[in-house]
This record gives C-alpha cells, structure tokens and sequence, in this order.
C-alpha cells in the first residue's frame, strides 16, 4: 500500500509562474550555455533566445556512467537539456555543471583499506577515501554489493554511499582484506 | 542552548569577534563534511541575528547570511547526503553539506532556523536515537539497537537457556543423567586397571569375575542413561525451540510496516526457519556433548593426578597447543560461517523471486538466465564450502598430529616408569585409555566452538527480531475507542518514511462523520500515505493526528484498526475458502451475515456459480477469481467487518464497464453513513464524494466539491482536463 517510500515523483503541474516549460525533446549540447547568476543559481539559455533558471544537472546513470549522459532539470524535475558528453559544452559551461555534479554526488572512492572487521553479519571498516579518512559499518549483505568482478559499491547502515573502482588495483593489503572478507 | 556540538578553539576565535555583544547563539551543529566534501568537520552556527557555516582552515569559504535576510531554508537532498540551504531575495546559498549520517539533526536544525524565519518559539526535539555503543564507543549496525560486539556469547547462552526455565524438572533430569553417564563412561578403564593391577597380578579368578560384572553392569548402565538422555534432550531442544519459533513468527506479525518495507522476505523466512534450526541443533547436539565432555574431561584429570601426577603433567604439554591452534582456526572459520549464512540467504531469496515471478520469467523467455544465475550461486555456495571444509581437514589433521604427541610422551616417559618399578602396567593401561578419552573432546573442542558459534550467531538474529518494537498493541496508556464517530482531523501532518525526505508536508484536514472524501494528486502526491497514516501503519513526524478529538497514538491500536476497513486496488485474498476470506477480519460471523454482505457487494450471484459455491478454495492471492470478482469479495469483507472508517484504494480501476457498474453499485451501499477515503485515478469515480482534497507534492493545495473545484479553474480543473484528453486519444485509438 505504501508510496514508494521517500523520493517523490515529479509533478507536472502547470504553474501560472511565467517561466519557459519544457520543451518537447530536450535541447542538445551544442544549443546552450550554462552559467552562475547570481552567484549560487545555476541558469541555461538556449542559443541565447530562451533562458531557464535553476537548473540542475544530474547523472543518468551515475554508478555505470559517472562521466557521461548528463541531463538538466528544470524547477519541476522536467528535462530542459541532455548532454551525452560533457566536453561537447563550452568551457564556462563545463566548469559549472562539474562543480554542480560534484556537489552533488557525495560518493567516496576507496583507495586503501586500513582495516575490516566482521562481526556477527556485520561488517566494521575503516578506510581512506578520496575525500579522506573514514570509519563506517555495513549491515546485510545486499549493502555490499559487487557491480563487476572487481568494482564493488558498499552503502553503510546510515545510507552514505562508498566505492571501490577496481579493489585489484588497491595495495596488496586492502587486497587481501576484500578478498577475506567480501 | 539546544543542537549544541561544542566548538574547538579555532572556530571559537573565528566566531566570538564577529558576534556582537548581546547576540544569542542557538545552534552549534557539527557536519561531517566540509565545504569541498572531505571527511573533514565543519560547523553550522544559528544565532538570533545571523546563520553561519565555519571551517577549520577555510577562511575564504565561511559563509555568513543575516536572518533578515533569509526568505527561506530546505534541505536540499543530494546523493549520499544533503545540503542545507538558505535562500535571500535574490539567490539561494548551500549553506552546509552533511554526510547521510547527520540527516536527522540537521533536519532539526532547519526546522529551527524556519522558526526563526517565520518568529515562531524556537523549539527543537533534542533527542535523538542512539548511534553510538555506550559500552564500547563501536557504531551501532541500526539505531538504538544492540551493540553486537557487547552482546557477549555467555549473555546469549544465558538467554537460551533461560527458556529451559520453563521445562525445570527435565532439565535437571537432564543434568543429572549427565553425570551418570560421565560416572559410567569414566569406571571402565579404572576397572581395566585394576583387573591387570590386582586380578591378574595375584591370579585371582573370584576378583576377574566381579570386576568384569561391574563392567557389564556399568555398561548396561550407560545404554540406559544415553537413551534415557537422548529422549530428554530431543525433547526440551525441540520444545525450546519451537517455543523461540512461536515467539519469532508471533513478533513477527506484530513489527511494524516500516519495519515489513526494509526486509526481504526470503530473510525472514530463514530466521524463521534455518536459524531456530541452528538454535535446536545446538541444544539437542552440541550442548550436551560439551556438558558431557567438560564433566569427564574433568574427572579424567582428576584420576590421572591421582593416580600419577608426573605422567600427566607431561600429557598436558601439548594441550595449549591444541587449543591455542583451535582458537586461530575459530576466527578464521566464523568469517566463514557468517558468509556461508549469507549465501544461503541469498539462495533463498532468489528462488523465492524467481519462482514467484515465474509468469514474467517464462514470458520473457528468461529461464536460461535465472538457471545461470542459480547455477552462478550454487558455484559460489560450493567454492566457499570447499573452502570451508578444506580448513576443517587442515585443522584435524594437524589436530591428529598433536594427540599423537601426547601418546608419545606416554609410552616414552610412562614406559620408562614401568621399567623403574615406579607405574605399573595396569596404571600405564589405565593412562593410554584415558588420554584417548581426553584428547577426543579436545579434537571437538574446535567443532563445539564453531556449533556455538553458529548457534549463537543464530540465535543473535533471531532475539535480534524478538527484541524489536513491536506495534504497540499492549500500550497500557492507550485508550479504549469501542466507539466512534468517524470524525478525523489533521493537525499540521509532516510526514516521510526517510525523515530527510517528507512526502507529507504541514497537511491540515479536517473530515467529518459520515462524509466521503476523495483524495486527488498525481503518483508521489501523497495520497497513500494519508491513508497509511490514518491507518496508524507509520507514526507522522511532526503534528498529529486525532480521530474524535483523541491523537492517534492514544488509541489502542486494536480499537483503531478494528473501525477501519479498507479495500485496496489490489485486493489481498488469502489461501482459503471464500467464505474465509470475507469473513477474515470477524472469523465469528455467522453464515447469514456473510452471505448479506456478500450480496450487497454484488458477489452472491457469481460466487453461486461457482460449483462449491462459498466453498470454493482460492489459491494464494485468490486466484480461480477475475481481477473484478476478487475486487466484490474483499469489498464484502469491508462490509462484514463494518467499520465506521473506510479507505477505498483505487478501488475501481481496471475493471470492464459492465463490472465497474457492479462495483460502483456495491461501493455506493458500503460507503453509507461511514466516513470514507477514497483515492482514485479515475476522477469521474469520485463523482460521488462529498468533498475533494487536491495533494500535491504532499501539501493540500485545493478543497471542495466536485463543482466547486471544476469552477475554481485551479489544479483539479487542470487534472480533469488531462484526463479528458488522454481519454479522448485512448477513444480515437
């Protein structure tokens, strides 16, 4: 019975706000500019003509593809722009909508594992990120879960999310840690 | 002072100059994250005049925005965590980023800096569920729950065996045959002694015949007491076991929805039944074999002292070997243990997955793959028991070069006293035997250690379960409702099943006795979870709600649901006659009733049809009935059980005109003089209600009746207009 818990669906309300709607297929790379005005709003104009304000950018497939496949979303959640590749924009365009996605992907890339403790089903590590030293606990197995043979994508008990790209690239230590405990 | 992380030194020095001299702070909050969302801290400051966000070094990067100028704060949810934001005039700042593990106490935060917005009393919850072990400073794998490595595994055997309280007379039976059989198994060799000591050596033929009767005696003894035992044990294990299986699926039904939302139910399925197993192979195999061991073990010792303390001294050396290389396996073979558990798990759940989805499965033309995939984990399944079981030969081998040790020693130091005239061949007998005895359970020690590993890690999840909060159906506060008017109000309802994410927002409604309310909005717009909270399957986060007057929370749950019927858009019927399922929620109902609601739901002529009539069995989900027939029974069940309240759930979508007719009809007699919720795609359906409430994004965005809102020209007048639209497409199609 319930709502998919948590995130909401989009609405498509019309709102008597004056603000462009979408348009029917989104517009392309090469048609739009992205930019900061003011200082923490990010806007798109399409070949100049057309503006749209707050948008935001995310990733289609941000475990699969986290570089690419970029769309933009308007205030309602509705696709005003889809970007295959993100050096297809401008410069200025790019720098935006990197700093954007990085903003909001708080996702964390192992780099070393300091160590793993499994107790009783559940799982203490103690890491360094790409964002630094961290200590977390998984529970469940569907928490650790292997995207490939090599790239594994850990969620902790409290939702934050970290990855390891490829744990056969990590040190010899943290090899032998996944490897034993994984 | 609330929200109060203290502040280090450096970020004291940051702040106090610019505060001014009367300024008031009220929040100090510690982020896991700084500004470029390192692991590192920074801090969230809310005075009466300003809000601020302080790093350690990042001079350039504090933010500091005066409250005047503030129009608005969110949380801002992002992925693998969320941001704070404050919007001004003109922009909209991200004030503060936090991991997902600071969610709820930042969301405090924002609450407070709105209060502050809107002048409102600045009033925050303080309290929040515990993360952290008290004991031991390790992270709790779930909120406010138990620390596993605080839960000691003598404090779960205590437990255990706490439900042997119940059975006291067999399990002092129990213990007490322990001992005559450890007695019984012990004599036998002392006896060999003593004939090779004392028969042979003065060639007395009398002696011979009496020790060699208390032999047969003792083992005669011994046949008895194993059988004797074995009963008892099979008895009280079983018995203990199902009184832990009754608890574990009797909690299980009374844990809560949101509890129900997060597991898998093929997890479930195996606490409930592999790992009481485990619990039961433990009680029935492995305790008594460790109480039996530990008793004889014991004696053995005692004699062997008793009788030479040199010689045994010596056959004790390799003892801490042996335990010493049995605990570095044991650590290693729990990791084991633990995963091999998972993957059982797993095996369960996709079986359970694919078996139940086998139409999509075979529509699809999938099966290969799900073969594969089975074959994949049965792979895995091997590999790790392979490699399980390869340690365990590992370990006994070298186990079995140890014992030899020992047997050396014997010979070597014990011979060497039998020569000295210091032992006599009897007594040297009497040792060989004993210490076969002796390092036969050492051998085991390992394997009962990882029995008790296995059993206590089982039995962790199943009192895990048991020790969860129920629903509260005992609440010896709450009040008794045996009537009611039917009259529901909201009061300010924030609601989210991740409190970072609301999907109800400051809902205020007002429904009265008697009155038919249909809910409108898009998928998302919050319409089931209205409904979930009137049902009380979640508890709202802020505001409240009451029925009569009376909060929710203050009415007995069993009071509660018993004045609510509902009738979902995919009817649940159980595995039973039809007869049972329309009289699930009021087994009591006499044939009679059944039949009357059954007509008035428009389902006595189709269920007449059928050639066992109100007898016919349906399958699991009711199958044997058609999507509208399954709609008029459970509608039947709503009329029978007659509840004051009634939710109806999209309950006429998908149906043929003709069956639609039929529905509506049975619905139009249900909904008479209760107050009534309905949801309904379809608006034209809801053409009967008294009054509409529009949902969008979880707040009440327009109310009145069908007319008034068509006139209004707003949302709902929008909503219509798209239906027509699509339905005229679907009509040209």
């Amino acid at each position: 019975m319930p709502d998919e818990p948590g995130v909401e669906a989009p609405d498509t309300f019309e709102f008597e706000t004056g603000i462009e709607n979408a348009p029917v297929e989104p517009y392309q790379a090469s048609e739009i500019r992205v930019f900061r005005a003011p200082k923490n709003t990010v806007r798109m104009t399409v070949r100049d003509e057309r503006s749209y304000i707050r948008v935001r950018p995310v990733n289609a497939s941000p475990m699969a593809h986290s570089d690419r496949y970029v769309s933009l979303l308007d205030i309602k959640n509705e696709e005003v722009a889809f970007i295959k590749d993100l050096n297809d924009l401008d410069e200025d365009s790019r720098k935006v909508i990197e700093e954007e996605l990085a903003h909001r992907y708080l996702r964390a890339t192992i780099e070393r594992v300091n160590s793993i403790q499994m107790e009783y089903g559940v799982t203490y590590w103690d890491v360094m990120t790409d964002r630094g030293k961290r200590e977390f606990v998984i529970r469940g197995h569907e928490n650790t879960h292997w995207a490939s043979d090599s790239r594994l994508l850990l969620t902790d008990v409290d939702g934050n999310r970290f990855e390891v790209v490829d744990y056969t690239r990590l040190d010899a230590h943290s090899i032998q840690l996944i490897e034993t405990n994984v | 002072m609330r929200l109060a992380d203290p502040l280090p030194d450096q970020i004291q020095k940051k702040l106090y100059p610019v505060l001014e001299t009367d300024e008031e702070i009220h929040i100090t909050l510690e982020s896991d994250l700084d500004a470029k969302g390192r692991f590192q801290p920074s801090w969230l400051i809310v005075t009466d005049r300003r809000v601020m966000a302080l790093e350690l070094n990042g001079a350039g990067d504090d933010i500091a925005v005066p409250l005047e100028d503030l129009t608005r704060v969110a949380v801002e949810p992002l992925v693998g965590g969320s941001c704070l934001e404050v919007s001004t005039a003109d922009d909209t700042i991200p004030l503060i980023r936090y991991s997902q593990s600071r969610v709820d106490v930042f969301n405090e935060a924002q609450r407070g800096i709105e209060q502050h917005i809107e002048e409102k009393p600045f009033q925050v919850k303080t309290e929040f569920p515990r993360v952290v072990c008290e004991t031991c400073g390790r992270r709790l794998p779930t909120r406010d729950g138990l620390c596993p490595a605080c839960v000691s595994k003598w404090g779960m055997l205590k437990r255990i065996c706490a439900y042997l309280g119940a059975h006291r007379a067999k399990a002092i039976a129990m213990v007490a045959l322990f001992a005559v059989l450890s007695v019984a198994e012990l004599l036998p060799p002392k006896i060999t002694q003593l004939i090779i000591d004392d028969a042979f050596e003065n060639g007395d033929k009398e002696l011979l015949f009496w020790f060699v009767a208390a032999m047969a005696g003792l083992l005669v003894l011994r046949w008895l007491g194993e059988m004797a035992n074995g009963w008892l044990t099979a008895w009280v294990g079983a018995r203990v076991v199902a009184d832990i299986r009754a608890q574990v699926y009797h909690h299980v039904e009374y844990l809560s929805l949101g509890f129900h939302d997060k597991q898998k139910t093929g997890g479930l399925l195996s606490r409930v039944t592999r790992d009481t197993r485990n619990v039961r192979s433990f009680l029935v195999d492995g305790l008594p074999f460790l109480i039996l061991r530990w008793m004889t073990t014991l004696g053995i010792i005692g004699i062997l002292f008793y009788t030479n303390w040199v010689l045994t001294l010596y056959i004790l050396i390799p003892v801490p070997l042996i335990i010493i290389w049995g605990r570095v396996l044991y650590r290693r073979l729990r990791t084991y243990y633990t995963r091999m558990w998972r993957q059982w798990e797993g095996f369960f759940t996709h079986i359970q997955e694919s078996l139940s989805g086998i139409r999509i499965v075979k529509a699809f033309a999938q099966e290969n793959r799900e073969v594969g995939r089975f074959k994949r984990n049965a792979r895995d399944m091997f590999a790790l028991e392979y490699w399980t079981e390869k340690q365990w030969i590992y370990y006994f081998s070298t186990m079995g070069l140890l014992n030899f040790l020992g047997f050396v020693v014997v010979w070597l130091v014990g011979g060497g006293q039998v020569l000295g005239q210091e032992l006599t061949l009897g007594e040297l007998i009497l040792f060989y035997f004993y210490l076969q005895m002796f390092y036969g359970p050492l051998r085991w020690l390992g394997r009962v250690n990882s029995w008790m590993t296995r059993a206590m890690s089982a039995a962790e999840r199943v009192f895990e379960l048991i020790d969860m909060e129920p629903e509260n159906y005992e609440d010896k506060n709450a009040k008794q409702m045996l009537q009611t008017r039917g009259e529901i109000r909201f009061h300010g309802v924030t609601f989210g099943y991740d409190a970072a994410l609301p999907v109800l927002r400051d809902v205020n409604l007002h429904i009265r006795p008697g009155e038919m309310i249909g809910l409108v909005g898009k998928s998302g717009a919050g319409k089931s979870t209205t409904i979930n909270l009137i049902c009380r399957f979640y508890d709202v986060n802020y505001g409240s709600i009451t029925l009569d007057g009376v909060d929710l929370r203050d009415i007995r749950l069993e009071d509660l649901r018993g004045h609510i019927g509902v009738v979902l858009q995919e009817p649940i019927l159980f595995n039973g006659t039809i007869r049972e399922n329309i009289a699930y929620g009021k087994p009591a109902a006499s044939f009679e009733d059944i039949m009357a609601a059954a007509r008035a739901a428009n389902a006595h002529n189709f269920i007449l049809a059928k050639p066992d009539g109100y007898d016919t069995i349906l399958g699991d989900k009711g199958t044997g009935l058609s999507g509208g027939e399954k709609q008029r029974v459970s509608i039947a069940r709503a009329i029978l059980h007659d509840p004051r309240i009634l939710i109806l759930d999209e309950a006429t979508s998908s149906v043929d005109a003709e069956t639609e007719k039929q529905l509506q009809e049975a619905i139009a007699r249900l909904i008479k003089g209760r107050t009534t919720i309905a949801i309904a795609h379809r608006l034209s359906t809801l053409r009967d209600a008294d009054r509409l409430v529009v949902l969008e994004q979880g707040r009440v965005v327009e109310e009145g009746t069908h007319e008034e809102l068509i006139a209004n020209r707003g949302h709902f007048h929008h909503l219509v207009r798209l239906q027509k639209a699509t339905s005229e497409i679907m009509e040209v199609a």
